[in-house]
């Protein structure tokens, strides 16, 4: 029970400081939003209009105190559950922009995460289970070389032939002229527009998967129990899927959890490239825009996913592996 | 996405039968016989990351269009200078603390309610009542005195000022007008969302999916006969390679962003057809902190201005579309008009003379040692580093140029990436030696050149002001206050005459290339569009401007 | 299959005898393949100058020459070369992924060895607090900061950032690692046998953490090598050399894509995932070593 205590302690310690951060990080980055924003709609190639900076500092009330008030300001609003207003989509709310955002997050990144996670774990056991075979060569090499492609090149590579060259997919946006809602068109329109991104998250995500899981399987492969059930006559195949490839599951399950923490963060300069509407892209703009409410929100999304699936990890552990909790004497 | 691939099979079943020229003129055809043009695709003029979120508020920092839907009183050409009255039909200045606009009759409101004068008034008193969408400055000491009243009688509208405003026209014209009758009751107009606008614009709202927003031409606009388009689409904030390919397959009539060699990108898919037209909005310079030695030697700044290649600039940083520039700081020869008898346009674009430099750079006392390095009069090293904004790419190309031309005549230079939140930092402290800058060329000297040299217009600890290289000089300062306080066009010339010559012997910035304003669009469905050689319409100004200059295409 | 798995690094060989350490990871084609095109890398990086025909950095011919005899790969908008560009780039690469990976390396391996011998003491919740923060500060937010407060400009500065952002997630791999390392038998064996705890920790314990730390080493050079890719396709990197990362930056700012130039776009993401594939191959002979079941029959 102490362990479970102890990390759920830890929890909220590290919750505490990454808010903190995620507070402080933003406001030591040189910029002033008004600036910022003030520029954004007259261009690089325009003088900063002093009238235009005044009236945009009076609107988004930029920031007014010292820091401390300020940060004590902003911590009585996170327990009120007051994210405040955004400055790149005044005077709409924080929430209700992420509202918008989050929906094409979870449906793209969410299911090339689910979909790489399937594709690798089973490419990994089969690999594992054939090892040394032409088709475990081609996998551990091909997964690795996919591995090596930086996410945002292959996003332009797919872009330049599938959508500028070969015009076989849109380009940019999550969808085009239809309303969303739940209609065929516009869930056909959708689905269009995520396949590149799609494929460019996929390709380089799968692989950690394929290789982890070929490696701990071939581990679980060569382990007296693996030995024993195949003494027992059991069939070959039985015994590397039923068996070794259930227990090599746990630690990529393991890893899968906190890799889902990371989801939102994941996915910036791939929806970036694509235009994609999710949060990804969102974050990238409220990096751009010294967007300070939008910013920290969406960090406190990422912190608290990771943690989450950290803790979760953390516990799934203590369970699964009672070694772990055993405390030195 | 229907219609949009049959229209992309169509278009390759087209050319395999008919070959190329016959298709293009049959899938264009897309004017009808009522004189009009169906449809034109402009980018959205929100960036629409998170779509879905209506505001129609021209005040709110992210309206879906500021354009269409509300207009301004008088919309200013930045290139001729010359204005063109909108809601008002005229305007006079009474000294310069009292201006009246005249309005213009006839005007309705989409929702059928008559435009007045006392329109116009409310929008500019709800500035005084809400600082916050004071863009113009028009209440506060931004470039003039501030005003102490608004007030609406017949068909005029006058503002009293303080004191002298006269810099402050540009501005007041630009403001969108809002209807009395709708935002009276809306209370704080920056935080208002405004799902159902009431304009006076030529458009109207005829939906909105939450990314693309169709708006339809007003029969009842009140000059309803120079509006050819029957239905405007805005969609998409694309980059510069969407944007090319979706100009190159008609899915965007105009775009007013950067596209890196139009030519090739662009045009040359169809020279017939596409187009673009880059104008020179300012210039861009070269500042030095001149606080700082030996920046402050004007000795050393008239010397480097002969080191630098200028037509490489052009070359490498715009692809050869954006030509050196004059020295003067005018866009020339736009605005040949102010420039003093003594100069010729040719002669104040710098050369690039890399031996004059050198020999300059030498009897100043900047000599090189024995590692052909110069060193500061006294001996010190001589370390030049150029602050360059990360992604500005242009300014990237340029740095890169003038710090090998530095290197070449001995000055030793090397470039610094940083963020551009970092560089605005660093003008504000002063912390810099070297970087890259804009002069504004607008119509008003006092706040475009002007601005750049006034003593009072030095950045500070939170403001960034145009005076970035730090200029401070007396004469100069009167010299724009003058310029600031006289609406008369030959004391203007006269003034304007004493600030290019500060340019031209003091070296206060150095001209590089003009920055440009670009429109790149195609000609299939409408003609009319802004060119060298009719530029009505500055790229940056108005597009109510283009709108209504805008013809369909002749049938081919 | 062999006998069980031996607890040090040296595993029994074919002929019985111990095994050394390269002797395993040669014995992996992959690792083979990967030492060989490293090497072929590390080579050109050093004979740069003989092998490129002109300064990475040069940057005066004509802008956009397509490709021929005197530029093989063609001329970018500046007017540089691209082969001399891609050339010098292999340079800037190694030298962030030898250096980025060894402080990542350092600062990991200090704190992950603290934290999980002290397991459960005072040292080990202060340093797990404070890797665990760290792995959810928001990098690239931190990384501008980081970049933006320094005087300093050049490769020690994207080295010293990379290094700084990416040593927590080794250093929980580290520390969860020694955890169960120290109770594994082997260990409890040593202990009964009446071993110190110095000598468990040196002679037992750190022998099975040396494959581990050269594989996260080689990990923490392949992220920082693309960490610099990364950053440099922002447009922060040192704008002083050339690196793959800065030339995919500027050939897509450019429009490589709308104006067809795709071998500026292509070659350099090409290259640089063929590195990272090369130190990917090593890192599978490294792991071969640790765990002897993975090797190759």
């Amino acid at each position: 029970m102490k362990y479970f205590l102890r990390r759920i302690a830890f929890f909220l310690a590290t919750l505490w400081a990454a808010v903190t951060l995620n507070f402080i990080i933003p406001r030591l980055e040189p910029g002033d939003p008004a600036e910022v924003m003030v520029r954004k709609l007259s261009g690089k190639d325009a003088q900063l209009d002093p009238a235009a900076v005044k009236a945009m500092r009076a609107m988004l009330g930029a920031p007014d105190g010292n820091l401390l008030r300020q940060y004590v300001r902003y911590l009585d609003a996170l327990a009120h559950g007051d994210f405040g207003l955004s400055y790149t989509y005044y005077p709409y709310g924080v929430t209700e922009v992420i509202g918008h955002a989050l929906p094409w997050t979870l449906a793209l990144v969410g299911t090339t995460q689910v979909l790489s996670f399937i594709i690798g774990i089973t490419l990994g056991a089969f690999a594992a289970w054939r090892r040394n075979s032409r088709f475990d060569s081609v996998v551990t090499l091909g997964s690795t070389f996919l591995g090596a492609l930086p996410a945002f090149w292959i996003a332009l590579l797919l872009l330049f032939a599938f959508g500028y060259t070969l015009g076989w997919f849109p380009t940019s946006g999550g969808y085009e002229d239809s309303i969303p809602g739940w209609n065929g068109a516009f869930i056909g329109d959708a689905v269009i527009h995520s396949i590149l991104p799609a494929v460019a998250l996929l390709v380089t995500t799968s692989v950690a998967w394929v290789l982890g899981m070929r490696n701990t399987m071939v581990l679980n492969l060569g382990a007296d129990y693996i030995r024993l059930a195949k003494a027992k006559g059991l069939a070959d195949r039985d015994v590397a899927l039923r068996y070794a490839a259930r227990n090599a599951l746990l630690p990529s399950v393991t890893g899968f959890a906190i890799a889902l923490g990371g989801l939102l963060g994941g996915s910036v300069l791939v929806e970036s490239i694509f235009d994609y509407p999710g949060m990804g892209r969102l974050m990238a703009e409220a990096i751009g825009n010294k967007d300070y409410p939008l910013l920290q929100t969406l960090l406190l999304f990422i912190v608290v996913g990771v943690l989450l699936a950290n803790l979760i990890a953390d516990m799934l552990y203590g369970v699964l592996d009672p070694r772990v909790r055993r405390t030195p004497a | 996405m229907h219609k949009r691939t049959r229209a992309m099979v169509a278009g390759a079943a087209c050319a395999l039968l008919l070959g190329v020229a016959a298709c293009s003129s049959s899938m264009s055809g897309q004017s009808s016989s009522d004189g009009m043009i169906a449809q034109l695709t402009f980018p959205a003029e929100v960036s629409d990351t998170v779509g879905g979120l209506v505001n129609y508020n021209p005040y709110s920092p992210n309206p879906l269009t500021s354009t269409w839907l509300y207009e301004p009183v008088m919309v200013r050409n930045g290139l001729s200078c010359t204005i063109t009255p909108w809601l008002a039909t005229g305007y006079s200045w009474q000294g310069t603390n009292q201006l009246t606009f005249t309005m213009r009759d006839g005007v309705e409101w989409s929702d059928g309610k008559p435009f007045t004068a006392e329109d116009v008034a409310f929008t500019y008193n709800l500035m005084h009542k809400y600082p916050a969408i004071d863009k113009a400055g028009i209440w506060n000491d931004t470039f003039g005195a501030p005003a102490t009243s608004v007030t609406a009688s017949g068909d005029s509208v006058v503002l009293t000022f303080s004191g002298n405003a006269a810099s402050k026209f540009d501005d007041i014209i630009k403001q969108p007008i809002l209807p009395e009758h709708v935002y009276q009751s809306v209370g704080d107009p920056s935080k208002y969302i405004d799902k159902s606008p009431v304009g006076t614009g030529p458009f109207k709202v005829d939906s909105y999916n939450g990314r693309r927003l169709v708006l339809a031409r007003r029969p009842d606009y009140w000059q309803a006969d120079k509006i050819k388009v029957k239905k405007l689409v805005l969609e998409g904030s694309y980059e510069a390679s969407e944007a090319a390919l979706k100009l190159k397959s008609g899915g965007l009539d105009a775009y007013w962003g950067e596209i890196p060699n139009p030519q090739k990108a662009f045009v040359a898919a169809d020279p017939a057809h596409n187009h673009f037209y880059y104008a020179p909005a300012g210039t861009t310079v070269l500042d030095f902190n001149l606080t700082k030695a030996p920046f402050n030697d004007v000795r050393f700044r008239e010397a480097v201005s002969y080191a630098i290649n200028r037509p490489e600039i052009s070359a490498k940083a715009t692809y050869g579309i954006m030509k050196p520039a004059s020295q003067t700081g005018l866009k020339l020869p736009f605005t040949d008009a102010y420039l003093p008898s003594e100069y010729t346009d040719a002669q104040t674009v710098l050369p690039y003379d890399a031996a004059k430099a050198s020999q300059l750079l030498d009897a100043a006392g900047y000599r090189k040692g024995p590692d052909r390095k110069r060193t500061l009069p006294d001996g010190s090293p001589l370390n030049l580093t150029f602050s360059v904004q990360a992604g500005f790419i242009d300014y990237d190309a340029m740095a890169d140029v003038i710090t090998r031309d530095f290197n070449d005549v001995g000055v030793t230079t090397k470039i610094e990436t940083n963020a551009p939140d970092s560089v605005d930092a660093q003008k504000k402290s002063g912390d810099f030696q070297a970087l890259l800058e804009y002069v504004d060329g607008g119509c008003q000297f006092a706040t475009g050149l002007g601005a750049r040299l006034a003593s009072n217009q030095i950045p500070t600890k939170t403001d960034v002001l145009p005076n970035v290289e730090r200029w401070r000089d007396a004469a100069t300062d009167q010299e724009i206050a003058q310029l600031s306080a006289t609406v008369d066009k030959s004391a203007q010339k006269q003034l304007v005459g004493k600030l290019v010559d500060t340019m031209m012997t003091q070296f206060p910035v150095t001209a590089l290339v003009y920055a440009p304003t670009r429109i790149i669009y195609r000609t299939d469905k409408a003609v009319g569009w802004p060119t060298e050689q009719d530029p009505y319409a500055h790229p940056a100004d108005n597009r109510l401007l283009i709108m209504t200059h805008l013809k369909p295409a002749p049938a081919a | 299959m062999t006998a069980p798995a031996t607890p040090a690094g040296e595993a029994p060989g074919p002929g019985g005898g111990p095994q050394h350490w390269y002797t395993v990871i040669w014995s992996s084609a992959k690792a083979r393949i990967g030492i060989v095109m490293l090497a072929g890398y590390v080579l050109v990086a050093g004979l740069a100058p003989l092998i490129a025909p002109y300064s990475g950095t040069r940057a005066d011919f004509d802008p956009l020459l397509p490709s021929g005899s005197t530029h093989w790969l063609g001329t970018t908008s500046q007017g540089g070369d691209i082969f001399s560009q891609l050339i010098y780039g292999s340079r800037v690469s190694l030298l962030v992924g030898l250096f980025g990976g060894l402080l990542a390396t350092v600062i990991s391996l200090v704190i992950g060895l603290i934290a999980g011998y002290q397991e459960g003491s005072v040292a080990d919740d202060a340093l797990s607090f404070v890797t665990n923060v760290a792995l959810v500060v928001p990098v690239l937010p931190l990384m501008i900061v980081l970049i933006s407060y320094s005087d300093v400009r050049g490769l020690p500065l994207i080295v010293g950032v990379i290094g700084l952002t990416s040593w927590a997630g080794p250093a929980r791999a580290k520390r969860s690692q020694i955890i169960t390392l120290r109770n594994r038998d082997f260990v409890t064996a040593a202990k009964f046998a009446g071993e110190g705890p110095l000598w468990i920790i040196f002679r037992e314990i750190m022998p099975n953490m040396m494959s581990l730390v050269a594989a996260s080493f080689v990990g923490a050079a392949t992220g920082a090598i693309a960490a610099e890719a990364g950053l440099s396709f922002l447009g922060l990197g040192d704008s002083a050399s050339i690196s793959w990362g800065t030339m995919l930056y500027q050939a897509d700012a450019q429009g490589a894509v709308s104006q067809g130039l795709w071998l500026w776009l292509l070659v350099p993401g090409l290259t640089l995932a063929l590195l990272i594939t090369a130190l990917t191959f090593i890192n599978f002979g490294i792991d071969l070593i640790s765990n002897p079941h993975l090797r190759e029959d």
